[in-house]
């Protein structure tokens, strides 16, 4: 009797838990629209989602409105996460991305921002449209810079 | 002096007819001399008519690259099947009439289109249909160009969502875009970087996104076009003086579902518009300097949503009938003025007659300020309690924003 209730706690701990699982979750394009700006997300290339450390999905159309969106607020997530330009819709995470500035390729809110999902495919389509390419680290510490240039 | 006149008259003559020689029709077909387009072109002298019979062309990447006049029938079809661009026009003053364009295949690279316009100025294109071209009508950095009377279609499977907008413009001034039907696209008018442009008359629907979407534009004019059924209506994003008459906005349903989303924008107008079964109607988060005047907003779920950080706008002569929620906001002070509005829910009177009721206005009800801060609450609607801490609030406000007032509320709706 004992035993059943224990295993019982168990399972319903454990479901608990599950539910809770913290992950991402595929942006559905066309009908989520962005935390940030209010636009619908449609652009397979341009997408981002931040999850919080306690499950809270805000997903973006474009890399840089989550940028803007994580500047505006000292909080700590789970995952950071981007679609790239060789493998749309897919969600890559944002710190082993390499972020190509282009003018050759508009991103949705005008900063021209495109990611890839490693170093290779980002110096392969620089060498297309050319431009600068930014390591996620390097992103956020020249963004201002990148967004009132219009760099690339 | 007569010499000078004879002479005069002469070279007119002599330029008039040497015009009209000029101006050829080459024809292209199985039974013409020509049987590509490209060839024709290639042959063209500047402002020759190339003339498309009723048949069906296999060809991409045809560069209009002279001032020339492109015309057919809706039989006369070039077929993209689903490679590159099918047109590009690369010189001014290109003409493309009539004709029919389809098949364009989509790429992650290049924002492919039916016809481009690449930085030339003067161009026209009416008259077209466009069918499944990724992008439909693509103007970048072109002035003075017209797109008039064109029907542009996306793919109309429903799970393919990667298409492109109907028309989209980049980097473009003094365009005119009238009497278009856009429908099955990801916007169906698109505007990044245009200015003193008009978009009349036009109809958007069933677009995936936007009917319409400005993004940092400024001094535009849209009137008289219709938007129904799009995942929202019209989105104006950070731009400056857009002036909004006429417009009707429909059916815009779906739980981020605006009829008119208005974001980071400063003095426009938004005037005799009709609002009618959207989710939102109004959505405005950044809008400053706005008069939203003459408008009808019926029987939509949110009449207008105005967030804390609008700044000095006029909310005036307004009809709002058969909303669930008039008015609601996230803010407990406003910056806005509303004055004259007609609201279906007022219940107070006017005793010397002059038309205004005597006591003012409070249009955000108190369950419209809890949704606001607590989204599932919704489920609440139309119980006994909320009408309930509805009226105790209308009588002793204490949540709603205490100077979102009408004072001059009219007791008959306008006549709009």
């Amino acid at each position: 009797m004992k035993h059943t209730i224990w295993n019982i706690a168990v399972g319903v701990m454990s479901l608990i838990l599950v539910g809770c699982s913290i992950s991402t979750e595929p942006i559905v394009y066309g009908e989520d629209g962005c935390h940030f700006c209010k636009m619908g997300i449609v652009d397979q290339r341009y997408g981002a989602e931040l999850v919080t450390d306690k499950g809270k999905i805000m997903k973006f159309d474009a890399i840089e409105c989550m940028v803007n969106f994580q500047r505006s607020k000292e909080q700590e997530y789970a995952f950071t996460v981007v679609n790239t330009l060789d493998q749309p819709a897919t969600l890559q995470p944002a710190v082993s991305s390499y972020f190509l500035v282009s003018k050759k390729l508009p991103s949705p809110m005008g900063m021209y921002l495109t990611g890839f999902t490693t170093l290779q495919q980002a110096v392969e389509a620089k060498k297309q449209f050319g431009g600068n390419i930014y390591s996620w680290d390097e992103l956020n510490e020249h963004f201002d810079t990148i967004k009132n240039s219009g760099d690339g | 002096m007569g010499r000078i006149v004879n002479l005069c008259i002469g070279l007119l003559l002599w330029l008039i007819t040497n015009q009209i020689a000029v101006a050829e029709v080459i024809k292209v077909g199985s039974d013409h001399p020509y049987s590509k387009i490209s060839d024709a072109i290639a042959a063209a002298a500047p402002f020759d008519t190339v003339l498309l019979a009723n048949e069906t062309f296999f060809e991409i990447n045809i560069r209009i690259d002279k001032p020339l006049t492109l015309k057919g029938t809706h039989a006369s079809i070039i077929d993209g099947e689903l490679q590159d661009e099918i047109l590009v026009i690369a010189a001014d003053s290109v003409v493309v009439s009539g004709i029919t364009v389809q098949n364009v295949g989509y790429s992650f690279i290049k924002d492919r289109a039916g016809i481009r316009v690449e930085e030339k100025d003067y161009a026209l294109i009416e008259n077209c249909q466009l069918f499944n071209t990724f992008f439909g009508v693509y103007l970048q950095k072109s002035n003075h160009t017209t797109v008039r009377g064109n029907l542009i279609e996306g793919s109309d499977g429903s799970s393919e969502t990667y298409t492109g907008n109907a028309i989209h413009m980049w980097y473009c001034e003094e365009i005119l875009v009238e009497n278009n039907i856009t429908r099955y696209h990801r916007d169906g008018i698109y505007l990044e970087f245009v200015n003193h442009s008009e978009v009349h008359g036009n109809t958007s629907f069933r677009n995936i996104r936007y009917g319409l979407h400005f993004m940092f534009s400024n001094y535009d004019n849209y009137s008289y076009n219709t938007f129904e059924d799009n995942g929202s209506g019209v989105a104006v994003m950070f731009s400056k003086w857009i002036n909004m008459k006429h417009n009707r906005f429909l059916n815009n349903w779906g739980s981020a579902s605006f009829g008119l989303l208005l974001k980071e924008i400063y003095d426009g107008e938004l005037s005799n518009n009709l609002f009618e079964d959207n989710t939102i109607a109004i959505h405005a988060e950044g809008a400053n300097r706005i008069l939203i005047a003459n408008n009808v907003l019926r029987n939509n779920g949110w009449a207008l949503k105005i967030m804390g950080n609008c700044f000095e706008n006029r909310i005036e002569k307004n009809n709002f009938l058969g909303n669930n929620f008039n008015v609601a906001t996230n803010s407990r002070k406003t910056m806005d003025t509303y004055e004259e509005n007609y609201w279906d829910d007022y219940s107070g009177y006017d005793l010397d007659e002059d038309g205004f009721g005597d006591v003012p206005h409070r249009p955000v009800k108190l369950f419209a300020y809890i949704v606001e801060r607590v989204p599932i609450s919704i489920v609440m609607l139309r119980s006994l309690f909320i009408e309930m801490i509805n009226v105790a609030e209308y009588i002793i406000p204490s949540l709603t924003p205490e100077n979102l007032v009408d004072s001059n509320p009219v007791l008959q709706p306008h006549p709009l």
